[in-house]
């Protein structure tokens, strides 16, 4: 009834073998990285002294968030989805070297993975018991930022609805978005969101049924090129009968850009060059169903 | 293959077992807090108590009619009506004697106790399946390597379905291999009421009677030659149906239809949407791998995988071992029909419900505890056969006493095993093994690490102790953390002060509960900017790896 001696003796050692595996493990190695106790208040009074607004906190790993236990209150910039991020998408992240992506790892090892994946600079570290905190910027091939479409939304030209008859519905600034209607969702607006599943700066633009927002914006800037992502956030690709948004980029009445932001979990991400002497541009978003579209776009003008 | 006796000390052994049993999962009961699912059966529990109260009553004041009325029955029975009710109406007697009438224990533990009495009849029948086809060592020993699976021990806490129908689905196929073994009638007809309970539970039984039966037919033809003649031929092919499966339609369905008050009016209506509820279930958000599995096509590794890294890496040798066996049996030299047969039967039981969900287009995701159901089947068989080997060694060098060995080897496994399960004594749902790196690796690996808001308790502590008088606590219901009922229980059980209530509005809170899910980290950020601070007042932790965490405005 039972199995041959040689498998059973096997099994036997193979099950003595994991017993020593686990007790080993369990006791002695599976609390081996991370941050320890220890360091996280180092860290913490680095982030604290150095930190300034705008900058961005990737912790690495992302699971062992110990040390915000010690942050001043008003530093929540902190990003835990570092592991999606390309290189071009983080550098789009980088303000002109303004603001500064801050790292804080557990060794490195880790540090160096990371710099090596994403091709950034360092500008310095500060040791902080075995972990590091450092300072970097990204060293993509980013354009040179000119007019954020997040943080210049305020100026743009225009923002509006229209419909296949040309009937136009007028959003107007107010305070921090343009308001497009009575509903809370009926708005364009800047905020921190994932796209993707990467934490980031962009616009709110849920669009409406069979109706085109136009979200145009002037080139006041002398750019020549420009970068656009779009990206449905969670409850939206989550949702399995959304419906696609279509895309269309158009610089001075000629499109320049047109695609279908299926509803998918991806960030859409374009670099286009703009014709010379660019001046109005015009970022069209329509939808054949508006159910549950909570839909993004960022970007920037720059050269 | 024969049946080994079970004998006075047999009972003796498992009885005290499963008493051992019980009374762990009672006495850390307060280590687990209420999962999402717990405030709907919670809840019923209640209406099942009252319903059990309005009965009595009633036949006091001599209205004999009155509990069995189509009113009665959809005021008392409409709730959670997705659900049979065998389980459910466990929850409310035990609610009603326990809490109610005797006070004896709390609101939570009366209803958790019918949980814990399902894990310790799991540990019976764990006893009764490893000392009937194995050995007493092999009896003794299977259940405690099996609850010292941390998900296992988890999951025995809450007032779920999940034990329950773990405990009806192996029952169910380890009492038809006894019977194929002794064709007792008596154990025929008591498997046909046992799989109406099982039928009452949970539909994933559903599938039991057309496996047996399919594995029956092929095993009938493919050792036709060796048939009893009276078994041959047309007449002769359903002199040889077994037993259980006439007896199927005429006890489960009964049993099934009786226990479940809300089928008694309307019946093919209200079966219809039963069926349709869980045909049409939604799917729940799982990481695996870094990868959102938010609706289907599902990988089919998923719960190979999933098994594979979230059981103790000795457990998981068994395993391997029991499927070894399995395969002997069904495919070995020399073996008999009945051992075919019987090797058949347990390898479907134990491994059906992990190929079933790893079926692409299954429509629901909800951890691991959707496919565990045949692992009692699998520790028991696994180490009898690991056991053996120690036997076979033994044989070849007699100073090694077999019986000494044996015991050496399962006391070094429950000492190995300890320290996994203290780590994960709170967070069971969260424990993955040595291969993936533990904690540590799951998370690096971006694996699903928390579900529906039960890491709670270390947090209602800060809580209760930071929060001024009538603070507001977002619970995040909307994004699968707590549901509003379990947070109603968390208060009436002393775990959340009375005062403090819950909200699903951020905007609204003075503090926040934060469940760990990565489909939902865009909580945390929203709270961080809302709450004008990333520093969370209390953090959940094992091995440096987060759950869960409490935070407080600032701003």
């Amino acid at each position: 009834m039972m199995l041959s001696p040689r498998l059973s003796i096997a099994l036997f050692i193979l099950f003595i073998a994991a017993l020593l595996t686990t007790g080993i493990f369990w006791l002695f190695l599976s609390d081996r990285h991370g941050f320890t106790a220890q360091d996280e208040p180092l860290i913490a009074e680095i982030i604290n002294r150095e930190f300034r607004t705008g900058d961005i906190i990737f912790p690495a790993p992302d699971w062992d968030i110990g040390f915000t236990r010690y942050l001043r209150d008003g530093i929540t910039d902190i990003s835990y989805t570092l592991h999606a991020f390309t290189k071009e998408e983080l550098s789009d992240l980088n303000n002109n070297g303004v603001n500064v992506l801050w790292f804080v790892v557990d060794s490195e090892q880790r540090w160096n993975n990371i710099r090596d994946r994403l091709a950034l600079r360092e500008q310095g570290r500060f040791p902080a018991g075995e972990s590091l905190v450092i300072k970097a910027q990204a060293s993509g091939d980013a354009v040179a930022k000119l007019f954020d479409f997040t943080d210049d939304l305020a100026l743009a030209k225009e923002v509006y609805f229209a419909d296949a008859n040309g009937n136009r519905d007028t959003c107007s600034w107010d305070r921090d978005r343009w308001k497009c209607g009575n509903q809370e969702w009926q708005y364009v607006g800047p905020q921190r969101t994932l796209m993707a599943g990467r934490w980031q700066k962009a616009n709110w633009a849920h669009p409406r049924t069979e109706r085109t927002l136009h979200v145009v914006f002037e080139n006041t800037v002398g750019a020549t090129a420009l970068v656009l992502g779009t990206s449905f956030l969670e409850r939206a690709y989550r949702e399995e009968n959304g419906k696609p948004v279509r895309v269309t980029v158009t610089v001075d009445g000629k499109e320049l850009l047109k695609y279908e932001n299926e509803n998918i979990k991806k960030l859409y991400r374009h670099r286009v060059a703009l014709p010379e002497g660019a001046q109005m541009i015009d970022l069209a978003f329509w939808v054949k169903f508006d159910g549950a579209r909570h839909f993004v776009f960022n970007g920037y003008l720059g050269k | 293959m024969t049946l080994h006796r079970f004998d006075k000390w047999d009972w003796i052994l498992s009885l005290s077992l499963s008493l051992a049993v019980l009374l762990t999962v009672m006495f850390t009961s307060h280590l687990v807090g209420l999962v999402r699912d717990e405030g709907f059966y919670m809840r019923t529990a209640e209406t099942t108590a009252d319903y059990i109260q309005f009965s009595l009553d009633s036949i006091g004041r001599g209205q004999f009619t009155e509990p069995f009325s189509k009113k009665t029955i959809t005021r008392y029975f409409e709730f959670n009506s997705e659900h049979p009710t065998f389980v459910k109406n466990l929850f409310g007697l035990s609610h009603f004697i326990f809490h109610k009438k005797l006070q004896w224990l709390s609101f939570v533990n009366s209803i958790r106790l019918v949980a814990a009495l399902f894990a310790a009849a799991t540990a019976f029948l764990i006893y009764l399946f490893g000392r009937l086809f194995f050995s007493r060592m092999t009896a003794v020993a299977a259940p405690l390597l099996f609850f010292t699976m941390p998900h296992i021990f988890f999951h025995s806490h809450l007032a779920c379905f999940d034990i329950p129908i773990l405990f009806f689905w192996s029952g169910t196929f380890i009492l038809f291999a006894v019977y194929l073994v002794n064709r007792s009638r008596w154990l025929a007809f008591f498997i046909a009421v046992f799989l109406g309970c099982a039928m009452a539970t949970k539909h994933n039984v559903y599938f039991i009677p057309p496996l047996l039966v399919l594995i029956w037919l092929v095993m009938h033809f493919a050792t036709y030659r060796s048939l009893d003649p009276r078994h041959k031929g047309f007449v002769g092919f359903f002199r040889a149906v077994p037993l259980p499966f006439w007896f199927m339609p005429v006890v489960s369905l009964p049993v099934f239809f009786i226990s479940w008050p809300w089928l008694w009016y309307d019946t093919v209506k209200r079966f219809g949407n039963y069926l349709a509820f869980h045909a049409y279930h939604v799917h729940y958000t799982n990481y695996y791998f870094g990868q959102e599995l938010s609706s289907p096509p599902f990988p089919f590794s998923y719960p190979w995988g999933m098994t594979f890294f979230t059981t103790p890496v000795p457990q998981l040798v068994c395993f391997f071992a029991a499927v070894a066996l399995f395969l002997f049996w069904l495919f070995g030299r020399g073996r008999t029909p009945v051992e075919r047969h019987v090797g058949a039967v347990l390898l479907a039981g134990a491994l059906f419900p992990i190929l079933l969900i790893s079926m692409p287009g299954v429509p629901i995701f909800g951890g691991i505890k959707h496919f565990f159901t045949g692992q009692p089947i699998l520790v028991t068989v696994g180490l009898a056969v690991v056991l053996n080997g120690t036997a076979e060694l033994s044989r070849r060098w007699p100073k090694i006493k077999e019986q000494t060995a044996q015991g050496i080897v399962i006391a070094a496994a429950l000492l190995a095993l300890i320290t996994p399960n203290a780590k994960f004594v709170m967070h069971g749902a969260g424990f993955f093994n040595a291969f993936i790196g533990g904690a540590q690796g799951a998370a690096e690996n971006y694996m699903q690490r928390n579900f529906w808001g039960y890491d709670i308790l270390p947090l209602c502590r800060v809580l209760n102790a930071v929060a001024p008088r009538g603070a507001k606590v977002y619970v995040m219901s909307y994004f699968e953390g707590l549901n509003g009922n379990s947070f109603l229980y968390l208060k009436k059980e002393g775990f959340i002060r009375n005062d403090i209530q819950g909200t699903n509005e951020l905007r609204d809170a003075d503090f926040a509960f934060f469940f760990y899910e990565k489909q939902n980290e865009n909580v945390l950020y929203d709270l961080y900017r809302e709450f004008g601070t990333a520093r969370p007042l209390e953090l959940s932790e094992t091995d440096s790896v987060y759950f869960s965490a409490l935070f407080g405005r600032v701003k």
